[in-house]
């Protein structure tokens, strides 16, 4: 282990020890409450949405608007040794062209994919465009800017790039990898009790080595900025996922003072975390509109999401689990290698094995190796993803080993505490999902043996996997404002990413102040409201209740300050004494007023008060994480090696579900997601160019309608004693488990095992070298 | 996008005199657009036929259907006398891109539409096709969507198209006209291989228009279009099929069989069509004509599948369709 990891580990371990003597999170008293929360409701912004009537980033169009288009590299590695731009600047409507050589300097940040720097959200430290290097092909080697879009992408082509290309690594090798100093922001090497003597021990041990490709987000939304320069003063639509972040960057980048950098980002059309942080584009963009002076819009075209943009590190997982006759784990040893550049992100297959099963001994280590390819990004269920694809399929190996059921394996080995920090869990609640899923799945009728079910050339299984993702609170602060009339208007620099968050936390806001949700206005994705770390949607929820129950408060203190001394029943009470319902505040004892009563006596237009999400520290000291379990059916022509899904149950425990259909949706399109990854997605990037060559959505496969069966998800929907709302964040968790049940699914229908995702038809029909599936 | 000349023609012979030798023909746009904008194409004229009068489904004396080369491909699919006589056409046009594609799509764009390597639209790789000379980065890249049949050296590109497989099998003729006046080919010799000229991909020369396909008379075919693909819709071949059988009394009278997805044209195995004429239509003949149907398979490093998927889907439809008899 390097210097930086073992640095951390003790760090870690530090924190784990004092996070030990920290009290319990404080119980939300709404959290078990009947009300608007766990309502079956529409998306509230869905008739907005379906009717053309909101606006996305790439809709602006501000005065005297020119339009950019990047140029990719066409070398991986190496230096640009000229740049001749005459022929674009002299094409018809072209404003400039931007190079290394004309471009304003843009100070380096921090990349916040390191999870080091979580102040500026960048995706990169790496200068792109204040430097003649090339770091990946398709990196931005210059920016055109024209009056239209056509003209731009024009003369974009126009732009001739000269090169001297240097060696690049593109593949990922066990020679060149190393210890990243975290995984996920747990320590990337560890090892319990004495797994190597367990698994020479062991009753049974399988091994498996399971790899997972590349992977692109394809969020339906392109990614697009509009920059607009005023003076000194910048203004910003951008498709992130992380406002508040992008205006940190920009603002250190230029040199500006934060409060002069605004940047916006209400509604986003999928992020899946590929917008959580800003790629070169954005900050180009502003550079070019502060050449241009005038607005610039740039909106990256698909193949130029595929170059520009990061997506998910390949991974191999080498997993080893050894078990005794009664299907008792002794022993997970789980060794993953994937890709990272300068910026060290590790996409951690690891993750899932350190929590997922009762083991006494146990020893992950993650490794990455540097290539010559795009900053490689977030995507939902980081590591665990791709890891619970190793770790769930080699389970799934393990009970054919065994003889027993894989639902039977599963419920032998669930912990009672975390297997590695032996943390108590603030909720766990996986038993009741499996029970759940079987239930509605009809496992206990699937035939144990492989290849028993057939009809006609189709061959038929069954298959599930387990899924966990980590659960946190992190920052975020609300503007609540109080109008005379009794409405009440949320201001939030989170933003709405697609996944129902509005809808949802009108739910629990209308539940926590006592106001009917059509009093209530929630307004998102503007950086100047206040100071917000929520990157990721999975953490959306729980943090913006949590802000919101301290707005909540800070508001009956107002309140209650105002009726004093007055003749109001509220005069003298405390806010201990006193609930927020029915419009108002009220003791125990029905005693209370209505706010526009209380604001009307005190002469008041408005309340406003601030709320910030609490430190989580709850989550810190105990394991806080999301469970599931799904069932897959799958069809296999036995000829062709086509595989179709055909049956899906996925049952999920989220703690308390506030917006029931928001959360099944989102475990949907996660299940979808998932069958993309399984059977289709890939990103193919050419080992001798480094290019890759299926940049768009006729070559990158993602599943269509009539590759997705009827999908039924239940909950647990047991609150969390310990989280607000007694909710946990579920944005991530769908996919997660997907790909292992449906391999598992294929292997019980054919009997022939795939490690290797995606499972496309050849990978069937050509197994181990023999001519297979029949 | 290029600058381009945009002429709209009154009548055929107005638009074979506008293309010339160079000009393209803009029919659905589907294709040719998106060549297009990737600037994989770079035609000075663009003459657009899509009002022409040619979109009409006529009935051809002899008994044949006549396809205008605007008739759109959702149209013909849905047409009855096509559903009826002709259902392996149909098929294959609803197995093909997406209801939306299909309904722009036409019979002649969907015959010259160009290949799908990724190599061919990426205008840094080196292609053939592309560029003559250049050298053929799918050779030694991703070929796995490649060819098995009658490829070269200079090129492995498949022939993207579904309803070009089903034509084949039909027997179908293309009807032109061009600066010389009319001609007519067999489908299956409109379409090139590869050799050393993979950018002549067809016979259409010097501004030659498509103006109609002919179907010929029906006979009492057992039918079928099969086509496995990387997912359940809206996805390219990596095989394809389109089956024609006529079996009496145990005995196969007349078959026809094509593949998609595996050569640079839509290929006519008429060595498995020579193994099943008069023999008995046992799984046994079948057996037979599906081998031969890839006996001369060669494959590149990734699509070794192919010849083994075509294989099993030619002797399954053939046993399928015998069991229709
Ligand atoms: C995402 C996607 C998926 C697809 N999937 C499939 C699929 O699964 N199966 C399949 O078979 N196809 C598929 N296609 C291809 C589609 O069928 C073709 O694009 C379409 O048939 C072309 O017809 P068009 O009328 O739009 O041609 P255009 O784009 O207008 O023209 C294509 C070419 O034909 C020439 N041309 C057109 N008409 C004539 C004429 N009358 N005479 C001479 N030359 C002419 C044009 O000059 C041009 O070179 C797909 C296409 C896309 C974009
Ligand atoms: S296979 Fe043909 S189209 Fe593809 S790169 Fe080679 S020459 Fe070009």
């Amino acid at each position: 282990m390097n210097v930086a990891a073992r640095g951390f580990s003790l760090a870690m371990r530090a924190v784990g020890r004092v996070s030990a003597l920290l009290p319990d999170g404080r119980h939300d008293p709404l959290s078990g409450r009947p009300g608007e929360i766990g309502r079956d409701i529409a998306r509230l912004d869905g008739p907005a949405k379906v009717s053309g009537g909101i606006r996305y980033t790439a809709d602006r169009v501000p005065a005297r608007l020119a339009y950019a288009v990047t140029v990719p590299s066409s070398i991986a590695k190496g230096r640009i040794t000229a740049v001749d731009s005459s022929r674009a600047l002299a094409a018809p409507g072209v404003v400039l062209v931007m190079t290394h050589e004309n471009a304003p300097p843009m100070k380096p940040t921090g990349a916040y994919s390191t999870l080091r720097s979580p102040v500026a959200a960048a995706a990169m430290t790496l200068p792109i465009m204040n430097t003649d290097r090339v770091f990946w092909h398709g990196q931005p080697v210059a920016v055109v800017v024209a009056e239209t879009q056509e003209q731009a992408e024009h003369a974009a082509r126009l732009v001739e790039v000269s090169y001297a290309a240097e060696p690049a690594v593109v593949t990922m090798s066990d020679e060149a990898a190393h210890t990243p100093a975290h995984s996920v922001l747990e320590e990337s090497k560890t090892v319990v009790g004495a797994p190597h003597a367990a698994l020479a021990d062991a009753a049974v041990v399988v091994r498996g080595v399971y790899t997972t490709p590349p992977e692109h987000h394809n969020a339906l939304e392109l990614h697009a900025t509009v920059a607009a320069w005023d003076g000194d003063d910048l203004t910003v639509h951008d498709t992130s996922q992380y406002p508040y972040g992008v205006k940190e960057m920009l603002a250190k980048k230029f040199g500006l003072p934060p409060e002069r950098v605004h940047v916006l980002a209400p509604y986003i059309g999928g992020g899946f975390g590929g917008k959580t942080t800003a790629w070169p584009h954005v900050a180009l963009t502003v550079a070019a509109a502060g050449l241009a002076g005038r607005p610039v819009k740039l909106v990256l075209s698909r193949a130029h999401t595929f170059h520009m943009t990061g997506g998910r590190a390949p991974t191999r997982s080498r997993v080893t689990l050894a078990a005794d006759t009664g299907g008792r784990l002794t022993a997970i040893v789980h060794d993953a290698l994937s890709t990272c550049t300068t910026d060290e992100f590790a996409e951690a297959a690891i993750v899932p094995s350190r929590h997922l099963y009762a083991t006494p001994n146990l020893a992950v280590h993650q490794r990455v190796a540097r290539v010559d390819r795009i900053q490689n990004a977030f995507f939902r269920g980081p590591g665990v993803t791709p890891g619970s694809f190793a770790l769930e399929s080699a389970m799934d190996e393990l009970a054919c080993r065994l003889g027993l059921d894989p639902l039977e394996l599963r419920l032998r080995n669930e912990p009672a505490r975390d297997p590695v920090s032996g943390r108590r869990f603030t909720s766990r609640h996986l038993r009741e999902a499996y029970r759940l899923g079987a239930e509605a799945f009809r496992w206990d009728e699937r035939s144990p043996a492989p290849r028993a079910t057939r009809d006609g050339h189709w061959l038929v299984g069954q298959g599930m996997a387990a899924a966990i993702n980590p659960d946190a609170v992190l920052v975020a602060a609300v503007r609540l404002r109080l109008h005379a009339d009794g409405t009440v208007t949320i201001h939030s620099s989170t933003n709405e990413l697609g996944a129902g968050t509005s809808t949802a936390q009108t739910q629990a806001a209308a539940q926590r102040l006592g106001v009917p949700m059509d009093r209530i206005r929630f307004l998102q994705g503007d950086s100047d409201v206040a100071r917000t770390r929520i990157p990721g949607a999975s953490a959306a929820t729980t943090t913006l209740a949590s802000a919101i129950w301290n707005a909540r408060d800070r508001l009956v203190r107002e309140l209650l300050t105002l009726a004093k001394g007055t003749d109001s029943p509220l005069a003298g009470r405390r806010p201990d004494e006193v609930e927020t319902r029915d419009e108002g505040i009220f003791t125990t004892g029905g005693r209370g007023e209505t706010y526009w009563r209380i604001l009307e006596r005190a002469g008041r237009e408005h309340v406003e008060v601030t709320g910030r999400s609490a430190v989580p520290y709850q989550t810190v000291k105990r394991g806080t994480s999301t469970y599931g379990a799904h069932f897959a059916e799958v069809r296999v022509d036995e000829d062709t090696g086509e595989v179709r899904v055909s049956r899906w149950v996925g049952a999920f425990d989220g703690g308390r579900i506030v917006s029931p259909r928001q959360a099944a949706s989102q475990m949907r399109g996660g299940i979808i997601q998932g069958i993309g990854m399984a059977l289709m997605e890939e990103t193919l990037l050419d080992e001798r160019s480094g290019r890759i060559v299926n940049a768009g959505l006729a070559d990158y496969h993602i599943p269509t309608h009539a590759d997705v069966p009827d999908i039924e998800v239940r909950f647990v929907d047991v609150p969390d004693p310990q989280t607000p709302l007694g909710a946990k964040g579920i944005g991530e968790l769908g996919i997660v488990g997907v790909a292992a049940a449906i391999a598992n699914a294929i292997h019980h229908a054919t009997g022939t095992r795939v490690r290797d995702l995606p499972i496309t038809a050849d990978k069937l029909l050509q197994h181990d070298g023999r001519l297979g599936v029949r | 996008m290029r600058e381009f000349a945009y002429l709209r023609a009154a009548d055929v012979a107005e638009a074979v005199e506008l293309a010339g030798p160079q000009g393209k023909y803009l029919a659905g746009g589907t294709n040719l657009f998106d060549l297009m904008r990737e600037e994989v194409e770079r035609p000075e004229r663009v003459v657009d036929i899509s009002r022409l009068p040619l979109s009409a489904i006529e009935p051809l004396p002899g008994g044949g259907l006549r396809l205008g080369a605007l008739a759109r491909n959702a149209h013909v699919a849905a047409d009855d006398r096509v559903r009826r006589r002709y259902p392996v056409l149909a098929r294959a046009l609803l197995k093909g891109a997406s209801p939306q594609l299909r309904n722009r799509a036409t019979v002649g764009g969907n015959l010259v539409q160009r290949t799908r390597c990724r190599y061919f639209y990426d205008l840094t790789a080196a292609c053939n096709k592309r560029e003559p000379g250049a050298g053929c980065d799918a050779l030694g890249g991703f070929n796995r969507t490649h060819a098995i049949l009658g490829a070269s050296p200079n090129c492995v590109a498949v022939h993207p198209s579904d309803m070009c497989v089903a034509l084949a099998a039909l027997d179908a003729t293309v009807n032109l006209t061009g600066p010389d006046g009319e001609r007519s080919v067999p489908v299956t010799g409109f379409h090139l291989l590869p050799g050393g000229t993979p950018h002549v991909e067809t016979v259409l020369r010097n501004g030659d228009l498509i103006t109609s396909v002919d179907l010929p008379p029906e006979r009492p075919w057992h039918g079928d279009y099969v086509k496995v693909r990387d997912r359940a819709s809206y996805a390219f071949a990596l095989v394809s099929l389109a089956v024609l059988l006529d079996v009496r009394h145990g005995r196969t009278v007349a078959a026809r069989i094509a593949l998609g997805g595996v050569a640079h044209k839509p290929w006519r195995a008429y060595s498995a069509e020579e193994q099943l004429v008069g023999a008995a239509a046992d799984e046994a003949a079948f057996d037979r004509a599906a081998a031969a149907a890839v006996a001369e398979a060669r494959p590149l490093d990734h699509n070794a599948f192919k010849a083994e998927l075509a294989r099993r889907l030619v002797r399954r439809t053939l046993v399928e369709l015998a069991g229709q008899s």
